[in-house]
């Protein structure tokens, strides 16, 4: 799965730094070129599990203010008729 | 390079590309620009993007039967290659965990699945048995082809006339609005006016996150150095108010007040157009003794004196909104040197008042002379993909036919019934159930006089929109007589009370056109199957049809015996569309658009040949042919030089006017008060609303991973000191109560928006937390439209943060 989101970074420099160290460091993370405190990133994962919770790590660092999802493509994710039936039997 | 690898390098790319435009933007609204390039493996098509009456383009990208990527279209007029977050996300929208794929029937407390051929059975008995008592409910997602089939069978073959949208419940008080002032429905204008007004009103409105790229047109065009002044008139802060210079906070209903308080001004000062108006208005107000939409005719003194009482200091008490501010307003609409632009959505008409409050936003703009330039109009937008294309022209509403027609009107029903080519007097005089007396029949016992027995709902979700839910939906529960059926995508809050669950294709999984908020026509092809039995809503109204014509069923017949939607190949032999197998052996859609297209002339809505709206990122009706065989659409309507119709040395020709002179109508209502306010039990005002990342309902985003855990679930927006006097902190948990219902919900002080003292707002989106089991029930007396933004309520702490972490 691969989205591309969009990392506000914080303003105290320290922080924002640390940050771009820990994304740099994250294999399923690449870069883009840093807009101010705006850093576009592509994200790939095997699941959207993995993405989401790849995501919300992202959103913790400490030097990130918030992150955007701004493109994503769609994994092959489709459930079954049997636990559609389970669901609505419940 | 492989086909994956290649692909996968592909999607990376547009990811990047998308993000790093959002990341180079001057501002939080400009969005990023992804163009659909030609050599990548994919397959790229067009089709409007299938949530909010934008109508953006989007360029869908199909590999493996599947689709694997969406761009904003570079070709687009309307969002010039932009989306917004939920647009980026469309085609995930197909892809949920829980697709529904069979049909079910209920058997006691459990679903059975059974065949489609057993389903049709079902809904034709149902049918068949009481067809008086049957009703079909539907909504702006409709595409075109599928609401006239939907309207054909209900009053061309049932002769029944209990058939409405959920549109009833989102813009018909905009349509009355128009009806009263121009005898005709939907704007004049278009979206080309967000590129030329100086000033932007918000009437009500939150365009950043209900119509985020129409907004960054405006945003954008001010980031490139244009002086555009933006007007928020609310009753909370929003994200639309971060961008404009001025904010007035109204109370409810003060919108009203506030109308009548610049137009009190345009008189006084003598700034109103004198010309304009001498030439191209009337003026009217209320009928206490016959109210319609035709009001009475008041003389242009009449008006000046009932406007008399509303000075700037007397609208301050009523709306909230200080004298100055009001001047302001007077000033703006005063200087005919300036372009004006008023957008308004769901704020005007989801109002007591919504027909009236309409009507005077246009008053203001005729009595100003802001009107007819480029950049100078008033503005309705809508929420859903064709809830202009669908609901209000094809009008598949309880009292409306085709093309602007009223199933009231003989010489209405006399040419519907011949388009149709059906016996004379087949179509039903009265009109049926609008929504909320619709769901109300269902809901009532039939030996109580509930006379609506069978509900059909295709692509919506009442058990969730409806207001005050308990009486209107989820009374049904135990009414054995009573019988539900329901189409969709997904299992919702209104599937849990079917009878009988029908599996729906969506978006690009059939074809379809729609008609979006600025008279745009737009079409689009079916890319991808939809999965496992699910089937097009067209499809399915057509195999009950003639399920029903199979077994006798008089309706189902026309004059010459012949089944009512029998589709014909290129050869002239019909085609068996009803079955499955062979619904796509011919285009349905285009057979019914065809047939559709010659209703649309009467109002001058005159739309093109189907094959013109296949090669464009569609038109804005009416699109007249010209001399050399091209088809020629309108921006603005109306105005000559740009409106075909109106004659020449007209300069503005109101030729729908309902005083048959050509002039508009421009109405006075007095102020009143909202049907529920704050009391010592009910202390607070509470307003319902969406979010940037949900869309309605949420049946489709919250099953879209980005989306949902952006916006995961609703809360209840509060003001600090309504909270802090209440022992409440953003987190903690509170029971909100109103006259009809209560729910538990998080608390966030000072939220996205901010709500003024003594006002909370609470998102509909989320299924789990149902906010209209709350809400009041009353309508405009017109449009039959309830006022969602206006409940009265308490808010109780019941677990604190703190407690929970404990």
């Amino acid at each position: 799965m691969i989205s591309g989101l969009v990392a506000t970074l914080n303003t105290d420099v320290e922080l924002a730094q640390s940050a771009l160290q820990a994304i740099g460091l994250h294999p399923a993370l690449e870069s883009g070129p840093q807009k101010g405190c705006r850093l576009p990133l592509v994200l790939e994962t095997r699941t959207p599990a993995e993405s989401h919770d790849l995501t919300n790590w992202l959103g913790e660092l400490l030097g990130v203010e918030h992150v955007d999802v701004v493109y994503v493509d769609l994994g092959d994710d489709s459930g079954s008729f049997e636990k559609l039936v389970s669901h609505l039997n419940k | 390079m492989t086909m994956d690898q290649d692909r996968r390098h592909f999607i990376r790319s547009a990811a990047m590309s998308a993000a790093t435009a959002i990341a180079s933007g001057s501002g939080p609204f400009s969005l990023p620009i992804v163009h659909a390039t030609e050599s990548s493996p994919i397959s790229w098509k067009k089709a409007p993007c299938r949530f909010c009456g934008t109508g953006c383009h989007v360029q869908v990208g199909v590999e493996n039967g599947r689709v694997v990527a969406i761009a904003g279209d570079q070709d687009a007029e309307v969002n010039k290659g932009l989306l917004c977050v939920k647009g980026y996300h469309v085609g995930s929208v197909l892809y949920g965990k829980d697709r529904l794929t069979r049909p079910l029937l209920r058997r006691g407390d459990r679903y059975e699945a059974i065949s489609w051929d057993q389903a049709l059975d079902v809904i034709a008995s149902r049918i068949e048995a009481a067809p008086e008592r049957f009703a079909l409910y539907g909504s702006g997602q409709w595409t075109i082809p599928e609401g006239y089939a939907a309207q054909k069978f209900m009053k061309g073959g049932l002769s029944n006339n209990h058939i409405d949208p959920n549109a009833r419940l989102c813009m018909a008080s905009a349509v009355t609005g128009f009806l009263a002032t121009y005898g005709v429905d939907e704007p004049a204008g278009c979206f080309d006016d967000l590129d030329h007004c100086d000033v932007l009103i918000l009437w009500g409105n939150n365009p950043a996150e209900m119509h985020p790229v129409l907004f960054s047109r405006v945003v954008d065009r001010r980031s490139r150095g244009a002086s555009v002044e933006m007007i928020d008139i609310s009753t909370r802060r929003t994200r639309s108010t971060e961008q404009c210079q001025h904010y007035l906070e109204m109370k409810p209903n003060g919108d009203v007040a506030i109308a009548n308080g610049i137009a009190h001004l345009l008189l006084k000062n003598g700034t109103y157009d004198r010309a304009f108006v001498e030439s191209h208005c009337n003026f009217k107000a209320p009928n206490p003794d016959k109210p319609n939409l035709h009001g009475k005719s008041i003389r242009f003194d009449e008006y000046r004196q009932l406007l008399e009482p509303y000075t700037p200091e007397y609208v301050e008490k009523l709306s909230g909104v200080p004298a100055e501010q009001i001047r302001m307003l007077g000033d703006r609409f005063g200087n005919r040197d300036l372009k004006i632009t008023s957008l308004w959505c769901m704020g005007m008409n989801q109002h007591t008042m919504g027909t009236a409050i309409n009507t005077m936003v246009h008053g203001l703009h005729l009595l100003s002379g802001h009107f007819g330039r480029p950049g100078d109009a008033p503005t309705s937008l809508t929420g859903q993909p064709s809830a202009c294309g669908t609901v209000r022209e094809v009008g598949t509403l309880a009292h409306a036919l085709p093309g602007g027609r009223l199933v009231a009107k003989p010489e209405h029903r006399q040419q519907t019934e011949a388009f149709w080519n059906l016996p004379e007097g087949r179509v039903n005089p009265k009109p049926g159930y609008h929504t909320v007396k619709m769901w109300e029949q269902f809901c009532t016992p039939a030996d109580q006089g509930g006379d609506i027995d069978t509900i059909w709902v295709q692509v919506t979700n009442p058990g969730q929109t409806l207001p005050n839910l308990h009486k209107l939906f989820n009374a049904k529960q135990g009414l054995k007589e009573k019988f539900l059926i329901v189409s969709d995508v997904y299992p919702t809050a209104t599937t849990q009370l079917a009878d009988l669950i029908l599996p729906s294709a969506m978006w690009v999984e059939k074809n379809g056109v729609f008609g979006n908020s600025e008279r745009r026509t737009q079409q689009w092809f079916k890319m991808v199957e939809p999965p496992g039995e699910a089937r097009d809503d067209l499809w399915q109204t057509l195999a009950v049809a003639h399920r029903l014509f199979d077994r006798g069923f008089a309706g189902m017949r026309d004059k010459e015996g012949r089944f009512l939607f029998e589709v014909v190949d290129d050869s002239g032999t019909p085609v068996p569309a009803w079955q499955w197998e062979h619904y796509y052996d011919v285009n349905v859609d285009k057979h019914l658009f065809e047939e559709y297209r010659p209703f649309t002339r009467l109002k001058h809505k005159d739309l093109a040949p189907y094959d013109e709206y296949v090669r464009t990122r569609g038109m804005r009706w009416p699109v007249v042919e010209q001399s050399d065989g091209t088809w020629a659409e309108t921006r603005f309507r109306f105005v000559e030089g740009y409106d075909p119709y109106v004659e020449e040395g007209s300069e503005i020709q109101f030729y729908h006017s309902t005083t048959q002179d050509h002039r508009a109508q421009l109405w006075f209502h007095p102020y009143e008060p909202p049907a529920e306010v704050p009391d010592v039990a009910y202390p607070l005002m509470m307003t319902t609303g969406r979010v940037l990342e949900h869309w309605h309902s949420g049946s489709m985003t919250r099953r879209i991973p980005q989306l949902s855990q952006a916006m995961p679930s609703a809360y209840v927006e509060m003001n600090p000191d309504d909270a802090r006097e209440r022992g409440i902190h953003s987190g903690d948990q509170v029971v909100i109560r109103s006259r009809r219902g209560e729910l538990k919900l998080v608390a966030w002080v000072n939220g996205r928006g901010r709500p003024p003292r003594g006002t909370v707002f609470v998102p509909f989106f989320d299924e789990t937390l149902l906010i209209n089991e709350l809400t009041l029930d009353a309508l405009d007396p017109f449009s039959k439209q309830p006022d969602y933004k206006k409940s009265a309520v308490e808010v109780t702490k019941i677990v604190t943060v703190h407690d929970k972490k404990e």
